[in-house]
């Protein structure tokens, strides 16, 4: 018994048909009229933006390219240096084998930040994939994809990490990359799905089907523009995420393996000798939460500028 | 009945207080991009048993104004910068909040537009009206409760009985709509404020609705502003007539006259504007243009860009007054005498 | 409201055995030998090689191996050590102490992050709010096992406040492990919570409840607290599984004999059927208590009920 009827809202731009069935914003701010013009003039004046971005832009450097940042070798070890405390020359000191610890850490950054972005960006992309057709479809389709998601949720990461890595012999990054990536798709697709499914009921988009747009390019200029958002949001903080998982599995001695030079794995061997030796854990762990931290912040002030309700 | 002390005695010979009165309320909202005017000088009045309608497009600042009335205005970014508003001679603008709290939905109620989204959608609907007898009255619960279902049979909900545990999601939206009415009238208050109260619902619903809230004036003699955009609601339910643009009322009168020969260019174009039986083929005619943006509202008269009685002066240099009229009407038009002439 | 929960019983089956076989499929039917593997470098007599493979049905075909390990499963059977001790009876034996430890982990997150969420919700762009946001995002961004050194080597070495191994001490002991392995699910939940508070505090219905004359208190902490809430109790589903995890880390810096402490220290020795098998049955655990968790949700909003 529908006895509802909504009056539209008032007057679309009247441009061509097709920009009609567009959602756009900020009609009345003078020269803002698109969605992500908005989102980068509101990150642009954001401190916390530009303040993560630096830093990941840091960090992403150091992964690409140590060398800029240190010019020792990490592996260039020498055990009369054991354990010596941080000085004006070797600025984080060394490690238990005598390696100049600043080096090790800078060199670190790479295996997380490559398994962070590449997790990321691949699970992203199933997400994309498989949740747009889930939600958009809807049906037979749907309920598969959803009822396997729901499979691998029931299994939480660090602890499906622990088994599929215990028996894998060798874990170099991309090992611990490709099981980090089988554990996290889910949570990715879920979100774009539902994403992708409240776009779909919205009028903007029964507007376009109406003027006799294919699916495709309904999903893909209409639905997707607009459904991304939030996940775009959930994946830059999700970097973060994954690198810390990695740094929990490589501590728990499950991830990545000597001799692999790793956040985790420092921190992991700087455990028996906190007390004699806080250098050792303090400077891995200082780098890993910044790394994190950025990430994590860059991806608030993203949702931040992207929620219209907001601003 | 009251929770407000009335105002000092009127001297001897004037008129005793308006039930409800806005004198000059300006409402501005501060935010990123500027300024935006929302309310600019609106004055208008209501008194016992009177239903005033305010009719304006979205952005004519209507529900803004009754916003301010309830003390709705979230500060920041709003901000009351000028008017009083008296309720029984006493300014609630300067009342102390605690004071203001009791008024509010005891003595002074709103309905809103949209019933579901107005509704907790986690507490049954018996439990929301109740709330209002168990907060203001401090009655028990089964009380209130009992209270409930009297209101919901008043505003004639079928098996209230049965549905007093029901949730909002349960309703039809006329049903709903009409348990917003019921919450509102509560503690009979002397002021209804119905914000767009039909505008969600299907036409038959919307006659429905509208019969319910005549019927319920007549009979607590309660004053109803009726906000709409709708001049076929109004039409038919009002007394008067305030018709607001831009933030600013440019016509008042009482609806019978005004419908008849309207004394302000807007509400001519408005009315010519409306599709009728008897108007077979032809084209409609629309007010040319489009309303202002009130974070920069031009000089003179805010409709003038799009009026076809503007010249050059005094509309586009000098601000209008609410210039009175016979028969207790006003118009905002420099040349209201020009607009009457033009109908017949 | 029956159907809802038979509808959501039946959800379960197909999760059951699915993530019961993805755990098998990958630790068992891998190429290559899984009793090697799951051994890892740790030296195992043939004979007790061969004993394994026989106890694990490896001999059999696949669909067999699956089906007579699922039986074992409902039977309580979670495989068995190197040593032939029975996985299920370690888990009899240290759950206790885990659950304390959860219980503790649990309320502490829960009271703690919802009265920061308020206070951050209530006043937006505040000082209180830029502090939990700040604060929260920090917790997050440091790996539980730095909180949890961090915490050792601070208030329990330098300022002796709480102990920071075992649970000789009683209850006490609980009391800083506890707080660590809540720290990240605290921040999740004082986030959550503001963010909610923040969207219902603009929504129409808190309009209609001030303009009914209610003040903010129960404006506030009656009608928004109520549906802001409602998000919060569905991530809780989702932080048990955190907590495993955390558990597991947590238990091993502090020492605890917990079941997180028995997995970090199978990993370490290379106990990988041990492993497996807690792992299972944790896993089992998480997929109940999101049940329970989907079944509260029903309670909480009427909306959904009616499905």
């Amino acid at each position: 018994m529908s006895d509802e009827l909504r009056t539209r809202p008032e007057d679309p731009r009247a441009r061509e048909a097709e920009d009609v069935a567009e959602a756009t914003t900020g009609g009345t701010v003078p020269g803002q009229a698109t969605l992500w013009g908005d989102v980068w003039y509101q990150l642009r004046r954001n401190p916390l933006f530009i303040g993560s971005a630096l830093l990941i832009v840091v960090f992403t450097l150091m992964a690409i390219a140590p060398q800029l940042f240190t010019s020792a070798d990490p592996r260039a070890c020498n055990l009369a240096h054991s354990l010596e405390r941080p000085s004006a020359e070797h600025w984080f000191g060394y490690d238990l084998q005598g390696c100049d610890y600043y080096a090790k850490v800078v060199y670190g950054a790479r295996a997380s930040i490559t398994i962070g972005i590449s997790v990321t960006v691949v699970a992203l992309a199933i997400a994309l994939v498989l949740g747009s057709l889930a939600g958009y479809y809807g049906g037979l389709l749907d309920t598969v994809i959803a009822r396997i998601a729901d499979i691998w949720f029931a299994i939480p990461t660090i602890l499906g990490g622990i088994v599929i890595l215990s028996v894998l012999g060798s874990r170099g990054i991309p090992q611990v990359a490709l099981v980090l990536i089988v554990l996290a798709w889910p949570t990715m697709t879920r979100l774009m799905r539902s994403s992708v499914m409240a776009a779909k009921e919205s009028d903007y988009v029964a507007a376009t089907r109406a003027l006799g747009s294919s699916d495709f390019r309904i999903m893909w200029r209409h639905i997707l523009p607009n459904a991304i958002a939030p996940v775009i949001v959930y994946a830059t903080i999700f970097v973060g995420i994954t690198i810390s998982a990695e740094a929990s599995l490589s501590f728990l001695g499950v991830g990545l393996q000597l001799p692999a030079i790793s956040w985790g794995l420092m921190i992991s061997d700087a455990q028996t000798r906190i007390l004699q030796a806080p250098h050792l854990l303090f400077f891995p762990a200082l780098f890993l939460s910044l790394t994190v931290f950025s990430f994590i912040l860059l991806g608030d002030a993203l949702r931040d500028a992207l929620d219209p309700r907001l601003r | 009945m009251t929770a407000v002390a009335p105002g000092p005695a009127p001297a001897a010979g004037a008129a005793a207080p308006h039930l409800l009165e806005v004198i000059d309320l300006h409402v501005e909202f501060r935010v990123r991009h500027g300024v935006v005017h929302a309310v600019n000088g609106v004055s208008y009045t209501l008194d016992e048993g009177e239903t005033l309608a305010i009719l304006g497009e979205s952005g004519s600042g209507k529900s803004v104004s009754a916003q301010a009335i309830m003390g709705l205005i979230d500060s920041p970014p709003g901000y009351i910068t000028r008017g009083e508003i008296r309720y029984r001679g006493v300014d609630l603008l300067t009342m102390p909040e605690k004071e203001r709290r009791k008024v509010r939905g005891a003595n002074i109620a709103m309905v809103f537009q949209d019933a579901l989204t107005a509704l907790n959608p986690v507490f049954p609907v018996g439990w929301q009206i109740a709330e209002m007898f168990r907060v203001h009255r401090g009655a028990s619960r089964r009380e209130a409760r009992e209270k409930a279902i009297e209101l919901m049979e008043r505003v004639r909900i079928p098996s209230a009985r049965e549905r007093v545990d029901d949730y909002p999601h349960q309703f039809s939206g006329g049903m709903r709509q009409r348990v917003m009415i019921a919450m509102a009238l509560a503690l009979d208050p002397d002021v209804l404020i119905a914000d767009e109260p039909t505008t969600a619902l299907d036409v038959t619903v919307q006659a429905q609705v509208m019969e319910l809230l005549a019927d319920l004036q007549a009979e607590t003699g309660m004053g109803l502003i009726l906000i709409t955009h709708d001049l076929g609601v109004v039409a038919d339910v009002a007394d008067r007539i305030a018709v607001m643009y831009a933030g600013e009322v440019v016509e008042t009168g009482d609806v019978v006259s005004v419908y008849r020969q309207p004394a302000h260019p807007y509400t001519l174009g408005l009315m010519a504007s409306i599709p009728r039986l008897d108007q077979k083929g032809g084209r409609l005619e629309p007010i040319s243009g489009a309303p202002p943006n009130l974070a920069a509202i031009p000089p003179g008269c805010p409709f003038h860009p799009r009026c076809p009685f503007a010249r050059e002066e005094p509309c586009t240099t000098e601000h209008p007054r609410l210039y009175p009229l016979s028969g207790g009407r006003a118009s905002a038009c420099h040349f209201y005498d020009e607009v009457l002439r033009v109908q017949h | 409201m029956g159907r809802y929960v038979i509808r959501r019983l039946l959800q379960i089956i197909p999760v059951f055995f699915g993530a019961t076989f993805l755990i098998y499929a990958m630790v068992f039917a891998i190429p290559g030998d899984p009793i090697r593997a799951l051994a890892g470098e740790r030296p195992l007599a043939e004979s007790t090689q061969a004993e394994l493979r026989e106890r694990y049905n490896l001999n059999d075909p696949l669909p067999v191996q699956y089906g007579k390990y699922i039986a074992g499963l409902l039977q309580g059977d979670f495989g068995e050590s190197f040593r032939g001790r029975q996985v299920v009876d370690i888990l009899r034996e240290r759950f206790p102490v885990t659950v304390r430890l959860a219980l503790f982990a649990f309320v502490f997150e829960m009271v703690l992050g919802v009265i920061a969420g308020v206070l951050a919700g209530i006043r937006r762009g505040s000082f209180m709010d830029n502090l939990v946001l700040v604060s929260t995002t920090a917790v997050v961004s440091i790996p539980i096992f730095v909180l949890g050194f961090v915490a050792q080597l601070v208030i329990g070495v330098e300022l002796g406040w709480l102990p920071i191994a075992g649970i000789q001490q009683g209850w006490i002991s609980y009391v800083l492990p506890g707080m660590v392995l809540g720290s990240v699910s605290l921040a999740y939940v004082a986030r959550l919570t503001r963010t909610s508070l923040v969207e219902n505090l603009r929504a129409d219905y808190v309009r209609t409840a001030t303009a009914k004359g209610l003040g903010r208190g129960r404006v506030v902490g009656r009608h928004a607290l109520r549906n802001s809430l409602i998000p919060v109790v569905t991530f809780l589903g989702v932080d048990l599984g955190q907590l495993m995890g955390g558990a597991i880390i947590t238990e091993g810096i502090f020492n605890i004999p917990g079941i997180g402490g028995e997995v970090f220290r199978a990993v370490r020795t290379q106990e990988g059927t041990v492993v497996v098998g807690i792992v299972t049955a944790l896993v089992l655990v998480f997929i109940l208590s999101n049940l329970v968790v989907d079944l509260l949700y029903a309670v909480l909003d009427p909306r959904i009920r009616y499905d």
